[in-house]
């Protein structure tokens, strides 16, 4: 009960501190909601004929669920890292375990609240109709899909300085979403741009969550779990080094 | 305590939220399946009587008898008396600009290419995959890049393409054209080499091998009988042509019984190629569909560039596809359009009154343009009529196994469910001056069906209404409404709806023009389009007490949203109330 208790109590801190930190909750909430309008309801058809309201639902969710797990995990570690607190952190009685599953938690927790917003406007405004089975399941790899972009946030987070690591995190997010067809579907790309898009996580992710849907490009569905299985171990393993060497450091 | 609370809370909260997502079982206006109601249905294989076909999210989902018990809430589409057979597959063309949308038109829905830009295909492709979307055009296979020699066959088009001379190439050249996306290897290989210069047999050999190592079909280009017999040999999965060579073929037909290795024939351009004119009656038959357009085509198919007649040779290609047919050889229905003599989607149907002549039944030949292309080519989801597979159908007037040229009397063609339509062209010709309704005796419509009442009410809003066709005494004969406009949606509507029979393009249509007398009042005409499902166009127009002409001007519209009306309204909206209100004599000018 005692770990369960510090669990909650570091999970909740580090979750007021998010949301109370506008430059972090703006971006995060508001950017994805505000394309998603945008480019799925008021300029719906011009993408994707009717079914556009569905198809930019799943890219905007990947790009809404990336954001808590790069900057909202990667860059605070950072941060805490520089000010001295993970130092702290490490020498506490709480198991070190604890202060990262206590981030992970809080940015899953983000990512459900943009789930839910997202799921809300496309449901109330865009007229999206799926069967509940795909709205779960949807949710469901949209909150999965988080745990290989926190490996990337918290591997950048251990390694890099807090200012450069927003930016890094930045030039991560921003070409890698646009690139891997969330913004414009990937099959308006030029040839070698669609097959530069193969080795990016968010294209992968994207075109897990259009199979629910069945708009997918009909690559196979073990390809985009690999790839993002994949992502997931290499970068936790980057983020161990890191953290070891944070301890030495 | 208080944490486990809020985390229950928070729980109960998602589930809450999911149950309330909306799901296509709660929409009303869209049934969830369509069925194709009591045809004689080619299932691929055999012909099933009276049978039913539903299919939903562009796929097929049962096959059998009554399913309108089954599935209560589908929409039904009578086809007694009619005959339904899978989509065509033609297993050989060049395809490229709107090849994909002429052959859809013809019920040809898949396309085999064989050569053609692998920019082309690259962009196509991915559509195939896609079940629920209404592409209006025929899904492509692709060869991408043939594998030819420097120089030979496949060189002369103007086109810089990649060349193999030798053995040791090919598994990077193979490798090569896979990375382009190829879906299947296509190999020009001529032995004597009488045009053009060829790959070697040691090169051919190679070239399949190093196919068959990445798990794909490699099929040759071949136009004489030791051609064939070579690829035959070295192990080819299939002959993209036949050949004229008076020889007995009884060989190389059992051999490629025993190593199930098919053809197919193109006698569609070896007619061309012995300037045989084959198409004078497929045009006749085509020109009583006019929506089709195929006079268009009559230069394309009738101009053989000057090629000699050689009657025999035509005879001779006739008599070899019968006897591989007679062996058990895979036959496949295949045109080489658009070459000299062909084009998309119309030739399949001459292709397959040529396999006839050469001998099929009329079954067979369905079968060559449909289940064994699927078969030799392990397409998973067409060339059946079964569970699972796509909603691409033709539905014929006549019966096709009576006379395989009734394949040509098209009633309607489905590609992922969704209706061919061959109407957007159409109105460009009527385009100034084409009537709509004049009310003389009912409330009718050309190009459509009839106009109805349409009120919010079904977005549960309190709008009422009446629609009547009232014949004044020969006097005047129009369409009356009345109703009163609720307030209980910001954008309540009571009014007449004209759902048209398919998709138009206004966009060369300057203004609606209608004589309407009513309420005083402003009114509005929508125009419902696929490009914006969700909300039509509106335009308000006035009306007063006396009859008096409209011209609602619609030019000044973007041409893409006018470009696939599906459907008229004018209504009366906010801030009217009760009103009434005669229309008569509606003309798009």
């Amino acid at each position: 009960m005692n770990t369960l208790n510090s669990f909650v109590n570091e999970f909740s801190l580090d979750f007021k501190m998010s949301w109370r930190d506008p430059s972090f909750v703006l971006p995060t909430l508001l950017f994805p909601i505000a394309f998603y309008v945008f480019f799925g309801i008021f300029f719906s058809g011009m993408a994707g004929g009717d079914n556009s309201a569905t198809y930019l639902l799943t890219s905007y969710g990947v790009f809404g669920i990336m954001s808590p797990a790069l900057f909202g995990f990667g860059a605070s570690v950072a941060n805490d890292r520089e000010k001295g607190w993970l130092a702290l952190k490490q020498i506490s009685p709480m198991p070190a375990h604890q202060y990262i599953l206590a981030k992970l938690v809080s940015a899953l927790l983000f990512s459900i609240i943009i789930i839910v917003l997202l799921f809300s406007i496309a449901a109330i405004f865009g007229g999206v109709v799926m069967a509940t089975s795909q709205w779960l399941l949807l949710a469901a790899l949209l909150v999965l899909g988080t745990l290989p972009f926190c490996a990337i946030g918290l591997a950048v987070g251990f390694f890099v300085k807090s200012n450069s690591a927003v930016a890094i995190l930045n030039l991560i997010f921003l070409p890698s979403a646009f690139l891997s067809g969330l913004a414009i579907p990937v099959i308006l790309f030029p040839q070698w741009l669609q097959q530069f898009a193969q080795i990016l996580p968010p294209y992968h992710l994207s075109q897990l969550g259009l199979k629910i849907v069945s708009m997918d490009l009909g690559q196979p569905l073990l390809l985009h779990i690999g790839v993002l299985l994949g992502t997931l171990i290499l970068f936790s393993c980057i983020a161990i080094a890191g953290y070891k060497r944070s301890l030495t450091h | 305590m208080k944490k486990s609370l809020i985390a229950l809370l928070l729980l109960a909260g998602i589930v809450a939220f999911f149950s309330m997502l909306p799901t296509p079982q709660a929409e009303q206006r869209k049934p969830r399946h369509t069925i194709i109601e009591g045809a004689t249905v080619f299932d691929g294989v055999h012909w099933l009587s009276n049978t039913d076909v539903a299919f939903q999210h562009g796929l097929i989902t049962d096959v059998g008898k009554k399913l309108n018990h089954k599935y209560p809430d589908a929409t039904v589409v009578n086809a007694t008396n009619k005959y339904l057979i899978p989509g065509l597959i033609d297993a050989h063309t060049h395809t490229w600009d709107d090849a994909l949308v002429q052959a859809a038109k013809y019920g040809v829905t898949t396309e085999m290419d064989m050569f053609s830009d692998t920019r082309f295909s690259a962009s196509e492709r991915p559509k195939r995959n896609q079940h629920t979307i209404d592409t209006q055009q025929a899904d492509i296979f692709s060869a991408g890049t043939l594998v030819t020699s420097p120089k030979g066959h496949g060189t002369e088009y103007g086109v810089v393409i990649e060349t193999i001379s030798q053995a040791s190439e090919a598994q990077a050249f193979v490798k090569a054209r896979l990375a382009e996306g190829s879906d299947y290897i296509k190999i020009v290989y001529d032995v004597k080499q009488r045009h053009m210069p060829s790959i070697d047999k040691q090169t051919l050999r190679a070239v399949i091998k190093a196919t068959h190592q990445a798990g794909k079909l490699a099929v040759v280009h071949i136009s004489d009988h030791q051609s064939a017999l070579d690829a035959v040999h070295a192990g080819a999965d299939g002959l993209v042509h036949s050949f004229m060579d008076d020889v007995d073929v009884r060989p190389l037909a059992t051999m490629m019984k025993n190593k199930q290795q098919f053809i197919i024939p193109t006698l569609s351009i070896l007619a061309a190629g012995a300037g045989q004119h084959v198409n004078a009656q497929l045009l006749d038959d085509f020109a009583k569909q006019p929506r089709l357009k195929s006079r268009e085509l009559v230069e394309q198919l009738t101009n053989l560039s000057g090629r000699p007649p050689h009657r025999a040779a035509f005879e001779r290609a006739k008599a070899n596809v019968r006897a591989l047919a007679q062996a058990g050889v895979l036959i496949l229905a295949g045109t080489d359009a658009p070459n000299v003599g062909t084009a998309h989607g119309i030739s399949l149907h001459g292709e397959l009154a040529l396999l006839v002549k050469g001998g099929l039944t009329p079954t067979q030949a369905l079968k060559a343009a449909t289940s064994n292309v699927a078969v030799a080519f392990n397409l998973t989801e067409r060339g059946f009529i079964t569970q699972g597979m796509k909603a691409d159908f033709v539905l014929l007037d006549k019966d096709p196994t009576v006379d395989i040229t009734h394949t040509r009397a098209i009633s309607s063609v489905y590609k992922n469910g969704h209706l061919i339509n061959y109407a957007s062209r159409q109105l460009e010709q009527l385009k100034t001056n084409t009537l709509i309704s004049s009310f003389d005796s009912d409330l009718s419509a050309n190009l459509s069906t009839h106009w109805q009442l349409t009120t919010d009410a079904r977005f549960s809003g309190d709008s009422i209404g009446q629609i009547k066709h009232i014949n004044d005494a020969g006097y005047s004969s129009h369409l009356a409404l009345s109703g009163e406009v609720g307030k209980k949606l910001s954008y309540a509507w009571s009014g007449a709806y004209l759902a048209l029979d398919a998709s138009y393009d206004l966009s060369d249509i300057n203004s609606l023009a209608l004589k309407t007398k009513g309420t005083a009042g402003r009114y509005k005409l929508l125009l419902f389009t696929q490009k914006q499902p969700m909300r039509p166009i509106d335009v308000a127009f006035d009306v007063s007490e006396q009859w008096q002409q409209a011209n609602i001007s619609i030019g000044h519209l973007p041409p893409e949203t006018l470009a696939s009306v599906n459907g008229i309204g004018i209504v009366a909206v906010q801030p009217m109330t009760k009103f009434e209100l005669f229309i008569d004599d509606i003309w798009f000018k």
